[in-house]
């Protein structure tokens, strides 16, 4: 038996060790940290105490997602930001050991308890991880989940999204069997909306719908030479990156010179991504400074390893080209004219700092808005004016009766992994309520 | 939480535990809202602290309570100066009474002392008569007995055992009776023929080990620091666990009684440890002290899980599964020669197994190449393990030495 579960991921000794600095506090404020609520003291105690099953029992009730959290969360803004050992040494590897605890399971091929299947048949829409979340907890109350998903294969940004050198897909593809062990069904290559709406589900037999679609489309600026051959976004790139890993499309031809526009986490995986598909000097041009970057620090750091070139504090205003091709971009240096808001309407352009980069290909990752044909799926829902779904934020309960929505569609959710499967827990305790009224 | 579905009951002494866990004798089941909290965390039963007479003076010192810690780590040994409950039988049989009410399904045992046969007597009586389950003895009170020679304890002598066992059986008309003893004798075997002479049910194996828990070099006085005086403490905790196993072995190799144990267990490996050497069912204090009633749940999932695996259909089937496996030193078989062996991928080349076996082995740990990898030279090596023990990575075993 292999020592390392996957890659990454801590021995046996490692977990143990790690977890013997654990102070076990009674109101542990990791815990309150925790979007998803995980027991994080009673999981960490469990491997400490040589019981990693009831560790991986304890996470799992909480965040169905156990192991791809444990190694996207961002942890330093939220569990082990809040660790109280910080004041004594270093604080403990919450993430880390939440992996391990995922891992176990996995070298055990354990699956989860199937509910009793005495309620109602639910749709969902999306299987990503507020759709994942959703659904498991909806089978564990005892309903009859169906997942539509309209790719080839479930998981949404945990499959698609985040590239495989962060997330192993072996670990996804855990997750999901023991979301299905619960009962489960999962609808692959089923896009929703093209041929029925929410009311057609209603009346096929649904006593309620949770929309977690997630974003579809990804946002340029609207600048000149957006046309140009060599111009593309996040989501073109990831997926076409995705799809190449799966063996279900040929790899995406990217050159050697990638200009990422973007300062998020999603723009850090594309960099990634750009890089090992060939690309071999990556810059990265971002409105914010490096501390105002909206990418984690460990994103940022990996990123800032792997040799990406920054651009900060700086704006696009013009991709140039020749024969059709791109040949560069052309920015602008900013400055923030209130200090402390990072968005685009605050940033005012410094005369005379124009510059121009030579790159043979822009990536946009600066953003996504829901797919515009999406709404015409959704009557009686009311969106705001992105697009995007209004919900209660406690229940997640949208304006028509028995759809619910969660995750990166809505107007108030999403942003992280984590936070996507609170929203799908806590939307199916509101659907469970309702389906029980 | 606990996330198993199994039933762990098990049967002691004709009482019916839902799991083999029960608080012992100690702080944590001395006031009746702490015993409520532990019956609501899952615990299977309670010893309540050992209670006695109205008469009997109880003259607490304070504080009581210091630590053997070790680098780094809190509390591999708890030692505590406390003495028999502050609460006398007049409270205790309330709180039985209540508590059997609230809680039918829980067991509720009570640890009693007495200083002469009638006080012995009147306190079976009493809390038989309120409902109690099991009736234990404290015969080890690490500050000594009532009634015997000042500081000595009941279970040190062989005739106080068993006369005394006599007595507390001689007016038990429904409760089982056990009998704690303590790990401080010569002969351990002897007092628990003792304990069966006298009649009792079972035997508690085995209560704190009288230590002196350390001196402040400063102040010359040792450790609890009593107003400039300090004294004899109960060890209890992990540091007391392999005694606690030697214990439980040496009784169950040698004396057909129930044991319940008590002394060390912190996890369900070590509830399980006490159990495959004979224990039927395992007490707790210090790790409750410790973490809190709820590392219940933490027990139970862990002792549902180990018995999945192995395949065991009921707790019963482990105890003294690893019996006929403790044989003298003489009888051990000798004909295989083992020797170290290093699993070079967890190796951390810390060096610590080299330093070991240099200077407290046979120096058979070489360090020669540049990768800093210890080389272990099969000649040299007697298979003697202390290089495994020291190895912070477990990174070495003992393998069956190559032909």
């Amino acid at each position: 038996m292999s020592d390392v579960l996957c890659e990454n991921c801590l021995t046996d000794t490692q977990a143990k060790l790690e977890a013997s600095r654990c102070l076990m506090c009674d109101d542990p404020p990791c815990v309150a940290a925790c979007p998803a609520q995980v027991p994080i003291k009673h999981f960490i105690r469990a491997i400490r105490f040589d019981n990693p099953r009831r560790a991986i029992n304890l996470i799992r009730e909480q965040n169905v997602l156990a192991g791809v959290c444990g190694l996207v969360c961002p942890v330093d803004e939220l569990c082990v930001g809040a660790c109280a050992g910080t004041e004594l040494s270093t604080p403990i590897a919450i993430g880390k050991l939440q992996h391990y605890a995922a891992c176990t399971e996995l070298r055990c091929g354990r699956s989860g308890p199937a509910g009793p299947a005495d309620g109602k048949k639910v749709a969902i829409i999306g299987a990503g991880p507020s759709g994942l979340a959703a659904a498991a907890e909806l089978a564990k109350l005892g309903h009859v989940p169906t997942v539509f998903e309209k790719n080839p294969l479930p998981g949404g940004i945990c499959t698609y999204g985040v590239p495989p050198h962060r997330l192993p897909q072996e670990l996804v593809a855990g997750e999901i069997r023991y979301v299905t062990s619960l009962g489960v069904r999962i609808e692959t290559s089923a896009p929703f909306g093209a041929n029925h709406t929410i009311d057609d589900l209603l009346a096929g037999g649904y006593g309620a719908v949770y929309l977690a679609a997630g974003l579809q489309q990804a946002v340029t600026p609207g600048v000149p030479g957006e046309d140009l051959d060599g111009v593309t976004t996040w989501k073109a790139l990831l997926d076409a990156f995705s799809a190449f890993n799966f063996g279900q499309g040929d790899k995406p031809v990217v050159p050697a010179n990638v200009l990422i526009v973007g300062g998020g986490s999603v723009a850090m995986d594309a960099a990634g991504a750009a890089r090992r598909l060939g690309a071999t000097e990556i810059d990265m041009l971002c409105l914010e400074a490096p501390c105002e970057m909206p990418a984690y620090h460990d994103e940022l750091g990996e990123a800032w390893k792997e040799g990406v070139r920054f651009h900060t504090r700086s704006m696009p205003l013009e991709i140039t080209g020749e024969d059709g091709k791109v040949t560069g971009l052309k920015a602008v240096r900013i400055r923030w004219k209130e200090p402390g808001k990072f968005i685009p309407a605050n940033a005012e352009k410094i005369d005379g700092t124009e510059y121009w980069l030579p790159v043979e290909m822009v990536v946009f990752a600066i953003g996504a808005r829901p797919a515009p044909e999406f709404a015409n799926a959704l009557p009686g829902v009311k969106l705001d004016g992105g697009g995007r779904i209004i919900v209660d934020p406690e229940t997640g309960a949208t304006s028509h009766e028995g759809v619910y929505a969660g995750g990166d569609a809505t107007s108030a959710g999403g942003t992280m992994i984590v936070k996507a499967v609170a929203e799908g827990k806590h939307a199916a305790q509101t659907i469970d309520a309702y389906l029980r009224r | 939480m606990i996330t198993h579905d199994r039933d762990l009951s098990i049967d002691f002494c004709g009482v019916r535990f839902r799991n083999p866990f029960l608080l012992s004798a100690a702080p944590p089941s001395d006031d009746l809202d702490m015993v409520r909290s532990a019956f609501e965390a899952g615990w299977g039963g309670a010893v309540l602290k050992t209670t006695s007479v109205e008469t009997e003076p109880v003259d607490l010192a304070y504080p009581m309570m210091s630590a053997l810690h070790y680098e780094g780590g809190r509390i591999a040994g708890l030692g505590n100066i406390d003495l028999i409950s502050e609460h006398h039988i007049d409270v205790v049989e309330q709180r039985v009474d209540m508590l059997k009410k609230e809680y039918p399904d829980r067991v509720v045992c009570v640890s009693i002392m007495g200083s002469k046969k009638q006080e012995w007597q009147e306190l079976v009586k009493r809390l038989e008569s309120v409902g109690v389950d099991i009736i234990e003895c404290s015969f080890s009170c690490p500050q000594g007995s009532m009634g015997e020679e000042p500081g000595a304890m009941l279970a040190q002598s062989l005739d106080a055992t068993e006369r005394v066992a006599g007595w507390v059986k001689e007016a038990a008309q429904r409760c089982p009776v056990v009998i704690k003893i303590t790990p401080q004798v010569t002969n351990i075997v002897k007092v628990a023929q003792a304990v069966k002479r006298g009649g009792a049910d079972a035997i508690c194996a085995a209560n704190t080990i009288p230590s002196l828990m350390g001196v402040d070099v400063d102040s010359f006085v040792p450790y609890p620091n009593v107003q400039g005086y300090s004294t004899y403490s109960g060890l209890s905790g992990p540091a007391t666990k392999p005694i606690t196993l030697r214990t439980l072995a040496e009784i169950s190799k040698n004396v057909d009684l129930p044991i319940t144990a008590t002394g060390g267990p912190v996890t369900w490996r070590d509830a399980v440890e006490m159990m495959l050497v004979g224990a039927t069912t395992v007490q707790f204090c210090t790790a409750v002290m410790h973490y809190g009633y709820d590392i219940i749940d933490d027990l139970q999932d862990g002792l549902a899980f180990y018995l999945q695996e192995k395949g065991f259909g009921s707790p019963s089937e482990i105890i003294g599964k690893s019996l006929d496996r403790i044989v003298g030193h003489a009888d051990l078989p000798r004909e295989v020669k083992v020797v170290s062996s290093l699993i070079e991928s967890r190796c951390v080349k810390c060096d610590l197994c080299y330093i070991a076996c240099r200077d407290g082995g046979h120096q058979a740990i070489k360090l020669e190449g540049s990768d800093r990898l210890p080389q272990i030279d099969h000649e040299r090596c007697q298979g003697c393990r202390l290089c495994v023990t020291v190895c912070p990575a477990e990174a070495l075993e003992i393998v069956k030495a190559p032909e």
